[in-house]
């Protein structure tokens, strides 16, 4: 009785069903989980994660070159009565938290949502009760009632619902966010739920100033104007910049602490997000409309171009911008920018549960709390959580337009 | 008698406003038309038509190396004469008869820059075929573009095609037209085309789309989307000897200008090529047939543009024993359901020649609808041939009545 052997060496094939016969861990009821073998890109779409078709040929490569260089494990899931490989589950891991992210050929329908929810199962249970890890993440689209019934039982918490996100035969579902501590953990921290979200601000929206109109010329290169900030690409040039602003800083709150950076790496780093045609990360310098000064960015982060999705980030370089509404008028053109002419849905954003300050700027913007991500970072002897929020483009529509009082943001 | 600006090797800044002085054409009231320069990067994403940011010094390297080495296309600048910005562009793209145009203009400058892309256009296109001699330009405009469209028409430009909801633009969808303008020798020598009658066969009428299939078993091995008979996977090595040895055996030349003739290196390369892009913007499967996994043709969608959502979709049954008999609309259900379920795109197009009947009524039953018509395409028998237009919307689609199977067909179809 052996684990089936590598098909370097080329032995008859093994019996089917006897492929998980050896095996000590990751073997359920229906389905065992293995490391992909060469052979297994015969049967690719049922198992890679992507949305095009691509012939054996080309994925045997990309298992060989791409797959083996990649530092996240991807796991096959089998089928044990006659080792059908009918689907995949990526452990991607960060340090600390591990994020599952399982695909199951659609194909199998209901059957297939049952084999994903036991290789969840399989692989959160090796991961917290065998390699004792602290937390492991999981995205859960709203509408699998199976796979969501199957993992609650097994005690993994909701831990927040990013409204309609996910695009499904002409309407929306919900993306939920599944967490599952480690008991051991908790009792060395405790429930991060009992840690108490702070929060600073009235926490009401406000309105959104409206659409500027144009007098005189837009500024070189703008994208979206507002009354005195507006938004142009990003420059190579700018990083210089960036970084000694980055050296100039005074807070610490925004993130854990301050960091350096070099002009080099942001050069790089937007030399690389600009270079596809269809880019998924689309950032913005923004600049003074008195001076052409830049004073900070805001961007969309993993734009999803099928679910009409992203994350919303910025960042205020100049300590003299901040306060006084900048950012938030900056972030309201790029709301514009991303929900009436890049037509996205919905947009997500993350803070550090200690930032109440880029908590609050969210809400009034009109984001909405989607809820929280627990233990994701190592902070002051325990592991710290992020709030998370959305915002519909049908919320921001609605939203009333009405020109700001100068000097009105805190 | 002044002198043209000089070129940017030399970075003297000329007075603004004087850019336009001593060049004979292409100079209108109040903006004119030249080759691009490098300098012109610095104010790259005003005159690029996209919505998406690029650096600076992105368009300086597009500018020295991509558009240097480009083909049968050339991008023009549209400048404002009183101060020498640029304001916007047009690209010209090249394929014997036929010139399409793609204009912009920075949105920013609202009324005023429609003003200036209509009186480029006004200048541009007759430049093209009246200075030029090219036999027919398209020029690609928003439905929304009004200052634009009226200018077209004057000159005696006229609307073709109409491709509805096709375009993202600030804040909603619009509809994507063609324009034409016919050279005036060439209508002498051949006629308008517009009078040339279009044939069709069928009764028109869409067709109930086939249901959903529950899987009893497993699937087919790599299958993307299963149907009743037949089921899309995406194209392999092996595929692409079998389609070109198929190739050779076509007895039909009525569904495009008579046969083709594949290599298997040739076809597999390029297939290699789209598979390894990621989004992949051409998106080929094999169509099999599931009693028995053989191959019968490909389908596909082609120029898939993620930012607006729309691509065209083509097909090929390459075995002639299953042309008729309704695979073919049964496979392109399924590319259907991918391109509006799995891609989430929200429309397609299609574009066929005049004399292929029989796909144009194929994809009348498949819940097309026609769009206009595409002039003097390509030189054929005598005279220049023409494509009729189709498009889907996805919200269309999705109102279709649904079958379980559809019975079998009357009339061949593919």
């Amino acid at each position: 009785m052996s684990i089936a052997e590598a098909p370097e060496e080329t032995k008859p094939a093994p019996a089917p069903g006897a492929g998980h016969e050896g095996q000590t861990f990751l073997v359920g009821d229906e389905v065992y989980l293995r490391g992909p073998e060469e052979g297994d890109a015969k049967v690719g779409m049922s198992w890679r994660p992507t949305l095009f078709p691509v012939a054996p040929e080309l994925t045997e490569e990309w298992i060989k070159d791409d797959l083996a260089k990649d530092d996240n494990a991807t796991l096959l899931i089998l089928r044990k009565s006659d080792d059908r490989v009918v689907g995949s589950l990526k452990i991607d891991n960060e340090g600390i938290d591990h994020w599952l992210e399982p695909k199951v050929d659609a194909l199998y329908g209901e059957r297939g949502l049952r084999w994903k929810a036991e290789a969840i199962l399989l692989v959160t249970h090796w991961l917290i009760h065998e390699r004792g890890q602290p937390v492991v993440f999981l995205d859960q689209p709203a509408d699998e009632g199976v796979v969501i019934e199957v993992i609650e039982g097994a005690g993994m918490r909701r831990a927040a619902c990013f409204r309609e996100m996910l695009a499904r035969d002409g309407g929306r579902v919900d993306r939920l966010l599944y967490e599952y501590l480690s008991p051991e953990w908790m009792v060395a921290l405790g429930d991060p739920n009992d840690a108490p979200l702070e929060r600073t601000g009235s926490g009401e929206p406000r309105p959104v100033p409206p659409p500027v109109t144009l007098d005189g010329d837009p500024p070189r290169n703008a994208m979206m104007v507002g009354k005195r900030v507006y938004l142009r690409p990003e420059e190579l040039s700018d990083g210089v910049k960036t970084a000694l602003l980055a050296r100039q800083e005074t807070e610490t709150f925004f993130d854990i602490g301050r960091y350096l950076t070099s002009p080099v790496m942001l050069e790089k780093w937007l030399k690389d997000h600009e270079k596809p045609d269809l880019p998924s990360w689309i950032t913005f310098a923004v600049c003074l409309r008195e001076n052409d000064e830049p004073i900070g960015w805001v961007a969309l982060l993993d734009v999803d171009y099928q679910n009409r999705f992203a994350e919303t980030g910025s960042f205020f370089g100049n300590v003299a911008y901040r306060g006084g509404g900048y950012g938030s008028e900056a972030k309201q053109l790029l709301l514009e920018y991303a929900f009436e002419r890049l037509g996205l849905h919905m947009v997500q954003s993350w803070v550090y549960f200690q930032n109440t300050r880029s908590a609050a700027a969210l809400r009034k913007q009109g984001y909405r709390e989607a809820g929280r991500i627990n233990w994701l970072y190592p902070n002051k002897g325990t592991l710290d959580n992020f709030v998370l929020f959305d915002l519909l483009a049908e919320e921001w529509r609605a939203m009333p337009r009405q020109e700001w009082e100068a000097k009105a943001d805190s | 008698m002044p002198e043209l600006a000089t070129k940017t090797e030399e970075p003297k800044t000329p007075v603004p406003g004087t850019g336009h002085l001593g060049q004979t054409f292409l100079v209108g009231d109040e903006i004119y038309i030249r080759a691009i320069e490098p300098a012109d990067s610095a104010y790259g994403q005003s005159w690029t038509r996209t919505i998406l940011p690029r650096s600076t010094e992105r368009y300086e390297k597009w500018i020295k190396e991509e558009m240097a080495k480009a083909k049968r296309q050339a991008t023009y600048i549209i400048l404002r004469k009183s101060d020498d910005v640029a304001v916007g562009s047009f690209t010209t793209r090249r394929w014997d008869p036929v010139t399409q145009v793609m204009p912009w203009v920075d949105p920013l400058y609202g009324e005023r820059g429609q003003q200036w892309l209509a009186q480029a256009l006004e200048m541009a296109v007759p430049w093209l075929v009246d200075e030029q001699q090219r036999p027919i330009v398209k020029i690609h405009v928003a439905a929304e573009q009004q200052a634009v469209i009226a200018r077209l028409n004057e000159i005696g430009a006229f609307e073709t095609v109409r491709f509805r909801e096709m375009l993202r633009t600030w804040g909603g969808r619009t509809d994507q037209l063609l324009f034409e303008y016919l050279n005036r020798h060439w209508v002498d020598r051949l006629g308008d085309p517009r009078q040339v009658p279009l044939e069709r066969s069928g009764t028109g009428e869409p067709r109930p789309v086939p249901a959903p299939v529950t899987l009893d078993g497993d699937p087919p091995a790599n299958a993307v989307k299963v149907g009743q008979r037949v089921y899309l996977r995406p194209v392999e090595k092996k595929d692409t000897a079998q389609i070109s040895l198929w190739s050779r055996q076509e007895t039909e030349t009525f569904w495009d200008a008579g046969r083709w003739m594949y290599s298997t290196h040739g076809y597999a390369a390029h297939e290699t090529e789209l598979q390894k892009k990621d989004p992949q913007t051409t998106v080929d499967f094999a169509v099999c047939l599931r009693e028995t996994d053989e191959l019968i043709g490909t389908m596909g969608l082609f120029g898939v543009d993620y930012v607006h959502g729309f691509a065209e979709t083509g097909s090929a049954i390459a075995r002639p024993e299953y042309r008729g008999g309704g695979y073919g609309s049964e496979a392109k259900h399924l590319l259907f359901d991918y391109a509006f379920n799995t891609l989430n795109l929200h429309a397609l197009q299609s574009f066929v020649i005049f004399p292929n009947t029989r796909s144009a009524a194929a994809l009348r039953k498949q819940g097309y609808k026609e769009a206009g018509r595409m002039h003097w395409a390509f030189a054929s028998f005598g005279t220049y041939e023409n494509f009729i237009c189709f498009d889907l919307l996805a919200s269309d689609w999705r109102q279709m009545p649904r079958v379980d199977f559809p019975a079998a067909d009357e009339e061949p179809r593919i």
